[in-house]
């Protein structure tokens, strides 16, 4: 077993599942809020294509979001309710299926270059593109904060069903 | 940044980043909660705390098992936290919160130290007769079973919320 499978297996498993968690749902259902402080699905959804797109930088494949939605689901961004600017939902399910479309056909080309040193002349901030030293650490830390915020995608897809049903 | 150094990250390196990631989320999830919270319901078919948390200690006994370590989960315990096992309501028959707190950590410790010692272990081959096998290798199983694990980790934050907000309290 190589690394490139570790994570080959960790990205596969998240798509499976956000894909699983936006079926049949649309942009108003993204917007819907659980008790408390949670973070409602769209800004998950953004959060975690922002994170891939860093990801992506950091390997030095194509970049697929915009500094204007990257400005919304970074680290410590506002949350996002009915009425915020937010980036449309099919717009962020496609972007679920570009980045990982970049990110697991590159693991599953054996890939040389893990080892390689991340970016230093990223325009703007964009996930942790740049933070780590090497492309193995930057996808080590990013896989597991990836797989974490998928999870919290189920709780906010019974709730969809639930209002749905309504 | 790099915790590593100008070390090479093998895969024990990397399962056991993501060990100590899972095992914090879990840890901040509990903090000043009692049992009576890990039963509290989200609205739909979600699982509760109580029920995610014995879950996520099968499942770690299946690593453990992998590396012929000592697990802690009985069988009584595995019939109501396994795979598809029923919801955990009020009422229902499961395992006071401490008792799955201290699973947890057991088998938290024992993984983490084991990472640190036998990388060259997890090319050996998968053994049978464990509560869930994923993979031909330990390599293979153990990836396998830590992103079912940080899923799952993921599911507490929304259910400590629910809980703070039940006792009257904010998130942080």
């Amino acid at each position: 077993m190589n690394r490139t499978e570790v994570f080959a297996i960790i990205f596969r498993r998240n798509q499976d599942a956000i894909l699983n968690a936006v079926d049949g749902l649309s942009h108003s259902e993204g917007l819907l809020q659980l008790p408390g402080e949670s973070n409602c699905m769209n800004w998950i959804l953004g959060h975690i294509a922002t994170y891939r797109d860093g990801m992506l930088a950091d390997i030095r494949l194509k970049e697929h979001m915009t500094e204007d939605e990257v400005s919304l689901y970074g680290s410590g961004s506002d949350p996002i309710t009915i009425g915020s600017p937010a980036v449309d939902f099919e717009r962020l399910i496609e972007l679920q299926k570009l980045t990982f479309d970049g990110l697991y056909v590159w693991l599953k080309s054996d890939p040389s270059g893990l080892e390689n040193e991340t970016r230093s002349d990223m325009p703007y901030k964009k996930g942790y593109a740049g933070y780590w030293d090497s492309v193995i650490e930057h996808l080590t830390q990013m896989t597991g904060h990836e797989s974490i915020h998928v999870g919290e995608l189920s709780a906010l897809r019974e709730l969809a069903l639930v209002s749905m049903a309504d | 940044m790099s915790e590593f150094g100008n070390m090479l990250m093998d895969i024990s390196q990397i399962f056991s980043l993501m060990l100590a990631r899972n095992q914090s989320g879990i840890e901040a999830s509990y903090v000043d909660l009692e049992h009576g919270e890990s039963i509290l319901q989200l609205p739909g078919h979600s699982n509760c705390m109580n029920w995610v948390l014995g879950h996520i200690a099968v499942y770690r006994d299946a690593l453990l098992g992998a590396i012929d370590k000592q697990t802690y989960m009985h069988n009584k315990e595995i019939g109501i936290y396994g795979y598809g096992s029923d919801p955990i309501i009020e009422g229902s028959a499961c395992a006071d919160l401490t008792r799955l707190i201290e699973a947890l950590n057991r088998g938290y410790s024992v993984l983490h130290e084991w990472l640190g010692e036998y990388p060259d272990y997890l090319d050996n081959v998968t053994p049978d007769g464990l509560i869930v096998r994923k993979g031909e290798t330990v390599g293979q199983h153990f990836a396998h079973l830590w992103v079912h694990e940080s899923i799952h980790v993921g599911e507490l934050s929304a259910l400590r919320e629910l809980a703070l907000v039940k006792l009257g309290k904010g998130w942080k």
